[in-house]
């Protein structure tokens, strides 16, 4: 069964990109447009998503918030969170891990690195 | 311009199958003369429905009737062509010919034939013809001892100021 | 390629929209309007625009936005302040983003200069709230091709590994390491697996994993959140240390790691079990194999509890049930899944509806039909608040139009089928004439609704005006306040296309022409910054667009003067005030003594006025001298439907726009007067109005029509001008669909459109500007210029 990967991104681009890519290589993919959006798709979903990837900046919710919401919600503490960060940042990277994320992926991502980086936190 | 929209013009010189390329024409009646289209460029052929007059317009549009929710002008050919203008009966005939994106009927006394002809059958107007014949005829061929002259479609229609 | 090609069209798109939100943003700081939402939002959108512009490596663009978003992010940790200075250069950068957009998308080239020195003004702004020296002017930019910008805290990157060690140091298919991994809780808490670290370390090499679990305690006092095992991994790679370092990306800060290199061979060990469920322990025991590693991971996961039972989180006295309970299920369970199972029965999961509400459909834009003697309508202000978002849902615009097109077949088609069924003897009182009107009722609902999908806010016009008015202001010379109303208007899709045009002529004109010289205003007492203010409303049935400065007025003694010169009216024409304002539309009128930069490369008044006319929309001016200038355009609020009078001339049927006309009149013989020529005027109450003869006009007859056998229409053009027009009767009342007559043909003069009528013929809809205007031209000998204009 090819696995599931929720995308979080308010750029419609972006989320664009992700599921093309990412469909590519055989995964499902289940888009929100913000944090809030994410958990609400989250709370929606019959089976919990193998990966969770998302943005940080974000209108309503960012990706800290639907991190931290994300951990502390014993249903959905395990599943590994990817954060999409633009820009090298070592802060928001810091601030991501410190919120809860599993890993992350410097935007933009080529393809290879996206899919080694699933398979590196997936089940 | 022409030979884009004439895709037959256009292949006839890959000439890579054995027989010459062979092009279809519809051959219609003006009076006693025999003049045809490329089958390429028409539409449709439809019956003489009354058109609605356009103000201002050239003597030789006789107005714009309705295609299935298009407007569409009409062209007295007749006219066009310089000779006496068509009294359109319940027997004309509109052909709908298509220039770029522009739809238009051709008014018609008959449609007479549908030609099988090779490129090399067309031969260039007679300089005796007139300019305006030149203008709107590409070309004559002989056909079992007719002359019918082939139709420049895209010069047609009066050139006017299209979408402001 | 295609998928693509599609995400760089959404891109692009998107941009759009960022662009118009970041504008909007920094106006609203500007104005003061601004909250921290607004900030963000602002930020975002240039976040979002440098995001993307990586994925397309649109290197350029990437450069700026970066630097542009550094400078939005001091704004927003309020490190910099929004002062005017700011956010004139704030503006001056989202424009240069837009024209780094455009060239990106269109292929075309952007001032490179202009562009590095509005970047070299944004680093000056961070660095001014950095506190630090604004770098030099000669200061190098950053580089334009590089995507990344330390700021010294990249030591967490993913360092591209460019140099494979292996290559350069020869072979060495044996290199040794002993990495010693000693996971923190924290690890799991972060959906980190040491199974699966140790999973993909192995991929790298052959190795052992020897597993200390000497720190793990007795089930009482196991805490199912804690990390207790420490791994010694012996590895034979080719790899170097940097890629096995890669491996521990997301784990470094979350463990302690340890690699060193080994010499000699590696002793395979076995995993120390002491301590720990026997059952568990051959779970590891094949993880250090490296064989079915997908079991021994989730069994990990299971151990450390870093699973969906983690209640007891306190580390209480008592025997964590849960988790014995787990640990006993893994310990029978044939497989991992069989273990997931039995987790996923013991807490299951709520059933959650993914169904989003149903979408709302919009109001229809306000389209109240108007009985023939409507009053003038009263302004009908347009909500000034956005209308909130709702649920939406995007679909292609073809799908729509194709669906705007089938339900105008519908209702033609509707109208044809009773008209031939009362034709055919149908009596109107029948049940089938009820049905009837009921689909008759029920087409014309479908076809509002429709309509109403399509009708956008004028907003998406309005929201690039700011740019516009900046941009002259600066060529001109002129300080320039822009104000809007009405932005949420709603009109028709096919309208708001063909807005922008015009608008931006009458705008450019406004400060061009309208607003004098910020020296002259102040001159003349007024504030040093004009105003130029743009609003939208809905009024009787039309769109009004009014685009007013508090300028100069029109200068009309030098107005008439050009007019004279160019011949456009006789020396001596007798002109009102009116009249003489309205002399700026003629063909071939140009205010300006020289042609200006701005209006020079735009088109004269007399343009913009026809592509207004061809919209069926009017465009007058009103001016009062030293107060200003107000043009008010008036178009359809759809170029799909229109309400007609449906009338007769000679043996044609013709449609007069029901928005143009005031009242009908059945003309008696003492009020027709002659007026010179074929000319006739009539008398409506105490004013005489040129009487008009359709037929004439048209060319469908030769011969003066009777005014006493005809019907006359009373209307009014847009510059408030009253006429008759005599036609022969009047068929009725209807809502009738616009056909292009351009589409297929082109322009006819006097004529709007065509539509096509219940008995499948075309009628023409007739454009009562135009043929009054033409015919004023037969009449008298007062606009000369005209009729050049209409030839």
């Amino acid at each position: 069964m090819s696995r599931t990967i929720l995308t979080i991104d308010d750029s419609r681009t972006m989320r664009e990109m992700l599921r093309a890519t990412l469909v590519a290589q055989g995964f499902n993919v289940i888009q929100a447009e913000d944090g809030q959006h994410g958990v609400e798709v989250l709370e929606g979903l019959d089976q919990d998503p193998d990966v969770i990837i998302t943005d940080i900046n974000m209108p309503r919710m960012d990706g800290f918030q639907f991190i931290e919401s994300v951990r502390g919600n014993d249903e959905y503490r395990a599943i590994p969170i990817l954060v999409l960060t633009t820009e090298s940042d070592g802060e928001k990277k810091q601030r991501a891990r410190l919120a809860g994320a599993t890993g992350w992926i410097v935007k933009p991502f080529d393809p290879t690195k996206l899919v080694d980086a699933i398979n590196r936190v997936a089940a | 311009m022409s030979n884009t929209n004439t895709p037959v013009a256009a292949n006839g010189r890959e000439g890579r199958i054995d027989h010459k390329f062979a092009r279809e024409l519809i051959a219609f009646r003006i009076g006693e003369q025999e003049f045809c289209v490329d089958i390429m460029s028409v539409r449709e052929i439809r019956g003489w429905t009354p058109a609605t007059p356009l103000p201002h317009a050239p003597s030789y549009v006789n107005g714009v009737i309705n295609l299935r929710g298009a407007v569409l002008p009409i062209v007295d050919l007749a006219a066009r062509l310089g000779f006496q203008r068509t009294d359109p009966t319940a027997r004309s005939v509109i052909i709908v010919v298509r220039v770029d994106q522009q739809l238009f009927g051709l008014l018609v006394d008959a449609v007479s034939d549908i030609l099988t002809v090779t490129d090399d059958a067309l031969q260039p107007t007679p300089d005796l013809a007139s300019d305006l014949a030149k203008t709107f005829v590409r070309g004559v061929m002989a056909m079992e001892g007719r002359m019918i002259s082939l139709i420049a479609t895209e010069a047609v229609l009066p050139q006017l100021q299209m979408a402001a | 390629m295609d998928a693509m090609e599609e995400i760089r069209q959404t891109f692009f798109e998107e941009c759009a929209e960022q662009l118009a939100e970041l504008e909007a943003g920094l106006l609203a700081i500007e104005n003061g309007e601004a909250d921290s939402d607004t900030v963000n939002a602002v930020f975002r959108a240039v976040h979002s625009i440098k995001g993307g512009a990586g994925a397309f490596s649109l290197d350029e663009l990437v450069a700026f936005a970066h630097i542009f978003e550094t400078t939005l992010d001091e704004l927003r940790s309020n490190r910099l302040d929004a002062s005017e200075t700011v956010l004139k250069v704030m503006l001056r950068s989202a424009d240069a983003l837009a024209d780094l957009v455009s060239a990106a998308r269109d292929g075309g080239n952007t001032d490179k200069e202009k562009n590095e020195a509005l970047a070299g003004e944004l680093r000056a702004l961070v660095a001014l709230a950095k506190g630090e020296e604004p770098p030099a002017a000669g200061a190098p930019a950053a580089s334009s091709s590089s995507v990344e910008y330390d700021d010294g805290m990249g030591d967490f990157d993913f360092t591209p590994v460019a140099v494979d060690l292996s290559e350069l140091m020869g072979d060495m298919p044996g290199n040794r390491f002993r990495i010693l991994f000693r996971p923190h809780d924290r690890l799991y808490a972060k959906a980190n697996e040491a199974s699966r670290v140790i999973r993909d370390l192995l991929e790298l090499g052959v190795g052992t994993v020897h597993c200390d679990s000497s720190e793990v305690p007795l089930l009482p006092h196991l805490d199912p959140e804690g990390a207790y095992l420490n791994f010694t991994i012996e590895l034979e790679t080719e790899h170097s240390e940097e890629k096995i370092r890669e491996v521990f990306e997301f784990v470094e800060f979350d463990c302690e790691l340890m690699i060193e290199p080994m010499e000699g061979p590696i002793v395979r060990q076995e995993i120390d079990l002491e301590g720990i469920d026997p059952e568990i322990a051959a779970l590891l025991s094949r993880v250090s194999g490296g064989e079915d590693f997908n079991f021994g991971s989730d069994a990990f996961g299971a151990l450390e509890g870093n699973d969906e039972s983690g209640e007891a989180e306190d580390g209480s006295e008592e025997p964590n049930e849960d988790l014995a309970a787990l640990l006993k299920t893994a310990s029978e369970a044939e497989s991992v899944s069989d273990i997931m199972a039995a987790v996923a029965e013991r807490e299951p999961k709520e059933e959650a509806s993914a169904e989003a509400p149903a979408p709302k459909a919009e109001a229809a834009p306000d389209k109240s039909a108007e009985t023939v003697k409507a009053p003038k309508a009263e302004t009908e202000k347009a909500s000034a608040s956005a209308p909130s978002p709702g649920q939406t849902i995007r679909v292609d615009l073809e799908r729509v139009d194709r669906l705007i097109d089938l339900v105008g077949e519908l209702v033609i088609h509707q109208v044809m089928l009773s008209q031939r069924a009362y034709q055919a003897g149908l009596a109107r009182a029948s049940e089938v004439a009820v049905g009837f009107d009921e689909l008759e009722q029920l087409t014309r609902e479908i076809q509002d609704s429709v309509m109403a999908i399509r009708a956008q806010p004028v907003k998406s016009v309005f929201q690039r005006l700011p740019r516009l008015v900046r941009e002259v202001a600066d060529i001109s010379g002129k300080s320039v306040k822009l104000v809007t109303e009405g932005e949420w208007t709603e009109v028709d899709k096919t309208v708001i296309e063909r807005l922008a045009d015009p608008l931006t002529h009458m705008i450019r004109n406004a400060i061009d022409h309208g607003l004098e010289k910020p020296e002259d205003r102040l001159a003349a007492g007024k504030a040093e910054e004009g105003t130029v203010k743009v609003a939208a409303m809905h009024r009787s049935g039309r769109i009004v667009i009014e685009i007013s400065d508090d300028g100069a007025g029109i200068n009309r003694k030098k107005v008439k003067e050009i007019a004279g010169n160019k011949g456009l009216i006789p020396p001596d024409a007798n002109l009102s005030d009116d009249e003489i304002d309205n002399l700026i539309f003629l063909p071939g009128f140009s205010t300006a003594s020289q042609i200006s930069q701005l209006s020079g490369r735009g088109v004269g008044m007399d343009v913009v006025k026809r592509s207004i006319q061809a919209l069926g929309g009017r465009v007058s001016i009103t001016s009062k001298p030293g107060k200003g200038s107000t043009f008010t355009m008036s178009l359809p609020l759809t170029l799909a439907v229109l309400d007609g009078m449906i009338v007769s001339v000679g043996e044609q049927t013709v449609v007069v726009p029901l928005t143009a006309i005031i009242e009908t009149l059945q003309p008696k013989k003492d009020e027709v007067k002659g007026f010179g020529g074929d000319s006739r005027l009539i008398q409506v109450r105490d004013a005489f109005l040129p009487l008009v003869d359709v037929g004439r006009e048209l060319g469908y007859s030769w011969e003066p029509a009777s005014a006493t056998e005809g019907v006359a229409i009373l209307v009014e053009a847009e510059n408030g001008s009253r006429s008759a027009l005599l036609v022969d009767a009047i068929q009725g009342q209807r809502q009738v669909v616009i056909k292009s007559l351009e589409a297929n043909y082109g322009r006819v003069p006097g004529i709007a459109a065509a539509t096509i009528l219940g008995d499948g013929r075309v009628a023409l809809i007739l454009d009562v500007d135009a043929v009054v205007a033409t015919s004023r031209v037969d009449q008298s000998s007062f606009f000369t210029g005209m009729q050049q204009a209409a030839e």
